[in-house]
């Protein structure tokens, strides 16, 4: 217990002794003190109080009950409700008067009734009920009767009962297995047969379906390795990492964005998306696998490539969706520690920690302290780090080792870069001094920007040809209530052209009131705005006046009476000489000699531009990133949230695990979050929980249903084993080193993912048909004695993957990255984004962009795992969506077409050979007659021993199009059928 | 019949069920036909008021100061200094800005709604103003997700997936929640989604981010194939399926599957009827604003909801789309968003009315949160989760009232507030479900739309 909660103990079982050792009524002040407790007091809390909070409250709400004296000073959740004698520090006091708490919740008491409180808790709240005292409130946990609970036993091998007939020699499995079902009278399936089998393990290990000629030569071979053979071949495939990578992807929340309110990109996911591929396929021992993806930043490397690959696979840590606009960071912070915390709790131990962030978990043995325990570890942790923009937050991009020569080939870039953009900004500059110089003589131009606004204008930019930063406009309206007033002082007292510049449009104003004030008065013309001003594109003369140059001239541009937009921009004045001649023509203001520097000056910049974007081009390929975990520099233990509120901060828990699977307390390095300390907590032989959740995990996969079908709760609400000692039996050889043994002499296998699948395949119990058995059902409907094979679904990326492969277009390349080229935002949150737009891929579904609420339909209608939550088991449902998609979806019509293409190359088959292609090549069977019949009628064609060529010749023209389009809706159909969908 | 089949019938329920993402057939209430689920209470809990929501949502936070919630203090004191504590996180300065909108009262019972909503003003005496709404999650983020799904920041079913949830669909070849024109950000999916529900209970989105465009359900028919063509490709594949399920002779998956077969097919036929709006008369599409520039577009949304409601949906969400988050150009924006949405909910209202339906369809209006009473920039408001309007009529609900109240200039609401979790309250009871009551268990818990909170708004319901 933490001393601030042995003080709180203390305090409040003093206060109670206090209450209860005095006596009820010890004087005439008491007396009135009781009474104001009985007239204002107790009433209160009945009428308001007691229907949640009171051992008669059908429900009590927050632990809390105020229906005695003791109830108030224990509290509940929250902490203590009243601190005698201190209203302003008790929380009955915070939550009356509605700060933060807000109690009662129908409606904030009157004043007068919350000072009546304040009163009575200033004069030591008083209390007659003392002696009442209820209990039943607080539960609190028994750490070590929680130890009892089967799942946090320490796993014990256990001996393989007797075998039996059943047993396959190869693997251990049976014996546990037919055991059960013998004691419950059950008579096991037969073998399925070598087709059904073949397919099975191809799907199961690669996510495809075996080549025609594969299945051929399964089904050919009769030799007693044949299926050890195939299962020793498909383990070593490439494609099993893709396929088993992504099971560990579902339990691990991958995507490549955030998702969330703020769809970021998540640009290098990707790495640990190939991180966790490569260990499948690798076969990192498990526990090694535990640790990387938990610590790896913090472990010890002998290689840069070591290290790169430990801190990608801390990407485990930080693919999870988070508010990132969340404007208060410390409730940010601690919803992504809860994240962290949940995943890691379900992923490797099947625990459902979340619940215990507000309470003592109420099912598992998992008190809050053990959550911030872990909380303090990952508020230790660096996963957020800097701002996208203003209010949200972005996340840490860890820097990874570098060659050298890359790291110097960026610097030198860097300082090329630079170099020429200060010389790119210098020439520049020189040029704009050039070009104003050229330009109109300035002292007979008046720009906008200095001449006095009456009204609200606009500026804008939005029509090019103005002269200065851009020109303003009226928002065309607030007519006749807007003015624009330039102020000029001729520089000669003569004869001066007045011009307007504009940009015209067929929405501005055709009757602009332009009023001049000149030496010889005021006048006012109306100027169209509609036409293009013809001088220089840019002006149009209003007029010819005199001015004085002693005397401040004016013109003003209104919107009076006008309907269109108005613009204005500059006024510009030319000198007009005596024969009524411009003085300064329109464009030879501009010497030949400064037209010519112009021009160089020009080329200059164009060529520095030019080299700019050369340079920019040939960059080197960015420093190495990741989306990695790291630890803070502040890092420490963390309080208590009181009801998950992170502002109701309790004591501080030391950092630590869960008790009830934690044989002794962490030593946490002082400068580190205690990560590697959890790592290394997680994925020791002796956890209870992680190799059981694994070896569990990897069962469900192959068997469909997990021994523990909860396969991500293993607590109180989770189910329990079915075969327990068989579960034991395969966790304890999991973690036992390779060419060890077990206490009871099974070989160990040294955390291999690949040997526990071996075992589990080899076994006759994987091998089962799934055929129906009605005694056997009657006894054991749920099959949870496995007496037959469960029927399974593909997955949604089998699916899509087998209808590739059979089209013979499936791409079995690596992706890298699917996000490529997307923003900082995968998509805006603008009501005109179009949504992030894919470039349609043959590659396996695994390399498909997984962009969080964008998910390619064809994934999510086929139960594809949420990203948004550690899936260890995905949802089997039968919609109607499904069923469009099959059958009206251009995905699959394509596939069906190019797979009729396929099967159609060879004219000199006969159509019965096409027809067992078909049914070999997409369902990987042969054909039953019956179905020959059926297809021959659908493909109206009359005799199977025809030629392809022949049938091609006794048609019209195009036939050989027909068959290939009477095949491709054949194949269509069969793509859609249950069978198809399903591993027998 | 035999137990056995039985239980695949039952299995098939469970799983052939509802959204295009998957139709209840019955959600909580009729899974309960024949078996309890576990952790499930008896559905309804209580008579319903209402059979159906239609969720208007003004997504980006229309102003409350600037609608219905009439602040004449804020006129007297534009421009003066905010006499108390601005909320945290936010870019306004505490300087009152006045409304540039002339307010009058209505309607018999003389409710205030401001001159931008001329429409629905006409129809006060049908409406609910909760005028004391507050929420958390200062950005839209939070608040969006807050009110769609009672959580601000873990990921949560929605509201309309809990109704699917509990009651399922009035109409088998139907989706029990269709939203219309959902917006793609601020959590996007994740706001009509199901979360750990099953699959069954998300929307079926029509649209997308405000824009209704071609109306259309993806993969709902097949440009490729004559009907003909289709049809005897299913005949085919009804056959292919039987043999499979005859070899397997019990199934309930494969028997589920060729089910979920037939009823998509019966979808493709019947949903195209409900989504098509010229079978409605000329003079109510124009009612709605159709053909209208400003209205076209939510004027047929608005339609389509009531299309849809009137077909059995349960739950329907309409949203504009992100335009309603003034931080600058509050005149001309806050215009322009009353101009698209005013006149055809005012329609949709009127048309519900005469139908006889708004009796049993519980209309919401209202935005993520509402507006500052104090200036951003010159022209703006900030977002304001602390007080906020939000309109709600029929379905059980009392008309002509305004509840509770904000401070003088707005900005807190002070006078028997009202949560959003209150909201989702008060919607699940309307429905006949009480809130405490409607929960389902995933990972260790039992999760309610509510979590631990909630208080149904009694002093409303009629």
């Amino acid at each position: 217990m933490s001393e601030k909660l042995r003080q709180l103990e203390s305090l409040v079982f003093g206060v109670i002794c206090v209450v209860v050792t005095c006596p009820p009524v010890c004087s005439a002040d008491d007396a009135d003190r009781i009474a104001f407790f009985e007239t204002r007091i107790r009433p209160v809390l009945i009428e308001h109080c007691y229907s949640c909070h009171s051992a008669k409250a059908k429900e009590v709400k927050g632990s809390l009950l105020v229906d005695s004296a003791g109830g108030l000073l224990r509290g509940g959740d929250s902490g203590t409700a009243l601190i005698v004698g201190k209203p302003d520090e008790s929380l009955l006091m915070e939550a009356l008067r509605y700060e933060g708490l807000e109690m009662p919740p129908a409606a904030r008491l009157p004043e007068n009734v919350i000072r009546d409180f304040q009163k009575w808790v200033a004069m030591g709240a008083p209390d007659p009920r003392a002696g009442e005292v209820t209990h039943g409130a607080a539960r609190t946990i028994d750490i070590e009767r929680g130890r009892k609970f089967w799942a946090f036993q320490p796993v014990h091998d256990h001996e393989p009962p007797s075998r039996g007939t059943l047993v396959a020699a190869n693997s251990s499995v049976d014996a546990f297995v037919e055991d059960r079902l013998t004691q419950a009278g059950l008579h096991p399936r037969p073998p399925a047969d070598a087709e059904t089998v073949v397919r099975r393990i191809y799907f199961d290990l690669t996510g495809l379906p075996p080549a025609p000629d594969e299945l051929q030569a399964f089904v050919g071979n009769t030799s007693p390795t044949a299926f050890t053979e195939v299962v020793d071949r498909l383990l070593q495939s490439s494609q099993f990492g893709v396929h088993w990578g992504r099971h560990w992807l579902d339990v691990a929340r991958y995507a490549d964005s955030n998702g969330g309110d703020f769809n970021a990109t998540f640009h290098n996911a990707w790495k640990y998306r190939d991180y966790v591929v490569d260990a499948m396929n690798n076969d990192k021992p498990f526990d090694r696998f535990v640790r990387e993806q938990i610590a790896g930043d913090l472990l010890p490397f002998n290689s840069d490539s070591q290290r790169t690959e430990q801190m990608i696979a801390t990407g485990f840590l930080m693919v999870g969706t988070k508010m990132l606009s969340e404007r208060d960071k410390v409730k940010l912070q601690m919803d992504v520690v809860d994240e962290q915390i949940n995943t890691v709790g379900a992923a490797f131990m099947g625990m459902t920690l979340g619940c215990a962030r507000c309470h003592d978990h109420k099912f598992d043995p998992i008190p809050t302290n053990d959550y911030y325990a872990l909380a303090g570890i990952f508020r230790s942790t660096r996963t957020l780090e800097g701002e996208s923009q203003k209010y949200v937050s972005t996340w840490l991009r860890a820097a990874l080792p570098a060659d050298p020569e890359h790291v110097a080939a960026i610097r030198k870039h860097e300082s090329r870069l630079q170099d020429l953009e200060a010389s790119l900004k210098k020439e520049n500059r020189r040029l704009t001094g050039l070009k104003k110089d050229s330009a109109v003589d300035s002292r007979l131009v008046v720009d906008d920007a200095s001449a006095k606004l009456v009204g609200a204008w606009k500026s804008s930019t939005l029509t090019p040809r103005f002269i200065g930063k851009g020109y303003i406009h009226d928002d065309r309206n607030g007519k006749g209530e807007k003015s624009v007033e330039f102020s000029w002082k001729p520089p000669k007292s003569v004869t001066y052209e007045v011009r307007l510049s504009y940009t015209s449009g067929s929405t501005r104003a055709s009757n602009v009131p332009v009023t001049i004030s000149f030496a010889g008065g005021r006048e006012t013309v109306t100027l169209d705005q509609t036409k293009f001003p013809p001088l220089d594109e840019k002006f149009a003369a209003i007029g010819r006046f005199a001015f004085d140059a002693a005397q401040t001239a004016s013109v003003i541009v209104s919107n009076a009476n006008t309907t269109g937009f108005v613009i204005v921009d500059a006024v510009q004045f030319v000198e007009v000489d005596d024969d009524g001649m411009l003085v300064a023509a329109d464009d030879s203001t501009l010497s030949q000699q400064s037209a010519a520097e112009l021009a160089r000056q020009s080329e200059v910049v164009e060529s520095l531009e030019q080299a700019l974007k050369q340079l920019k081009k040939s960059a080197p390929p960015e420093l190495p990133k990741a989306i990695a975990a790291g630890d803070l520099p502040t890092l420490g233990d963390c309080e208590v949230c009181i009801r998950g509120e992170h502002s109701n901060l309790g004591a501080k828990v030391p950092r630590g695990f869960l008790q009830v699977a934690a044989t002794a307390v962490p030593r946490i390095k002082e400068n580190q979050s205690g990560r590697i300390e959890l790592a290394d907590w997680i994925a020791d032989a002796k956890h209870p929980l992680t190799a059981r959740v694994i070896v569990n995990r990897v069962w469900s996969h192959l068997l469909g249903e997990g021994i523990v079908r909860s396969v991500d709760n293993f607590g109180e609400l989770g189910e329990r084993p079915t075969h327990p000692r068989l579960l034991d039996h395969l966790a304890a050889r999991f973690v036992t080193p390779a060419g060890d043994r077990t206490q009871q002499g099974a070989a160990g296998f040294g955390w291999s993912i690949k040997s526990l699948i071996r075992e589990i395949l080899l076994s006759h119990v994987y091998l089962r048909s799934s055929l129906h058995d009605e005694a056997s059902w009657h006894t054991d409907p749920d099959n949870r004695l496995l007496w037959k094979a469960h029927r399974r679904r593909l997955t949604a990326e089998s699916l899509r993957d087998a209808m590739l492969k059979i089209s013979g277009t499936l791409d079995l390349s690596s992706s890298g990255s699917p996000v490529q080229g997307a923003g900082t935002l995968v998509r805006s949150n603008s009501a005109d984004d179009e949504g992030y737009q894919s470039e349609e891929t043959m590659r396996r579904s695994l390399y498909l962009p997984i962009i969080r609420n964008e998910l390619p339909s064809i994934l999510t209608v086929f139960d594809f795992a949420d990203p948004d939550l550690v899936v260890g088991k995905r949802a089997v449902t039968n919609v109607p969506a499904q069923a469009l998609l099959m059958m009206n979806s251009p995905f699959v019509m394509d596939r069906a077409q190019q797979t009729a293409e396929r099967l159609c190359t060879d004219k000199s088959q006969t159509v019965r050979n096409l027809i067992g292609q078909t049914y070999r090549i997409v369902l990987s069977r042969t054909a039953a007659p019956v179905e020959l019949q059926r297809a021959l009628a659908f493909l109206k064609i009359s005799d199977p021993e025809q030629t392809l060529e022949a049938e091609d010749r006794n048609n019209a023209a195009s036939s050989s199009e027909l068959m290939i389009t009477r095949l491709s809706r054949f194949v269509h159909v069969l793509f859609a059928s249950t069978e198809f969908r399903m591993l027998n | 019949m035999s137990s056995r089949l039985k239980l695949s019938r039952r299995n098939t329920l469970r799983t052939s069920a509802a959204s295009l993402a998957g139709i209840a057939l019955g959600g909580v209430g009729m899974a309960r036909a024949e078996e309890p689920e576990v952790g499930v209470p008896l559905l309804p809990n209580h008579t319903p008021r209402a059979k159906r929501i239609i969720f208007l949502f003004m997504h980006g936070g229309p102003s409350q100061v600037d609608t219905f919630d009439y602040k004449p203090q804020l006129a007297v004191d534009n421009g003066k200094k905010l006499p108390f504590k601005a909320a945290s996180n936010i870019d306004a300065v505490p300087r009152l800005l006045k409304s540039p909108w002339r307010f009058r009262q209505h309607g018999e019972s003389g409710g205030w709604v401001s001159e931008l909503l001329p429409h629905m003003a006409k129809h006060i005496d049908d409406l609910c103003v909760i005028r004391s709404m507050y929420s958390r999650g200062q950005s839209h983020g939070q608040a969006v997700s807050m009110m769609h799904t009672g959580s601000d920041n873990l990921v949560r079913p929605s509201v309309g997936a809990w109704v699917s949830y509990g009651l399922g669909t009035e109409n088998p070849d139907l989706p029990a929640f269709v939203s219309i024109s959902p917006a793609s950000g601020h959590g996007g999916p994740r706001n009509y989604g199901c979360a750990f529900l099953p699959a069954t209970h998300q929307a079926t989105a029509i649209g997308s981010s405000g824009k209704l465009g071609d109306a259309k359900i993806p993969h709902l028919g097949n440009d490729r194939l004559a009907a003909d063509e289709q049809s005897e490709q299913l005949k085919l594949l009804k056959a292919i399926n039987r043999d499979h399920l005859a070899k397997a002779q019990v199934d309930s998956q494969i028997q589920g599957a060729i089910e979920s077969f037939e009823l998509a097919f019966r979808m493709q036929s019947a949903a195209p009827q409900v989504l098509d709006l010229s079978r409605e008369p000329d003079h109510l599409q124009q009612a709605y604003g159709i053909g209208k520039k400003e209205t076209d577009n939510f004027g047929r949304q608005c339609l389509l909801a009531r299309r849809l409601v009137e077909a059995g949906v349960r739950y329907v969400e309409v949203s504009t789309g992100n335009v309603w988050d003034q931080h600058s150009n509050l005149y001309s924006g806050h215009k322009k968003n009353s101009l698209a949405t005013d006149q055809p909910v005012a329609a949709l209202l009127a048309d519900l009315k005469s139908r006889g339906m708004l009796e049993d369809t519980l209309v919401v209006w209202g935005g993520e949160f509402g507006r500052t009473p104090i200036v951003q920039g010159s022209n703006g408001r900030d977002h304001n989760p602390q007080g906020f309007t939000t309109v709600l009529a029929g379905g059980g609900i009392k008309g002509g009232v305004a509840h509770g109240n904000t401070d003088e200039y707005g900005y807190y609401a002070v006078e028997d507030r009202v949560h959003v979790h209150d909201l989702h309250a008060t919607m699940l009871h309307q429905l006949g479900m009480d809130h405490t009551k409607l929960t389902y268990r995933y990972a260790g818990r039992d999760f309610r739309l509510t979590d631990v909170y909630g208080n149904v708004v009694h002093s409303i319901l009629a």
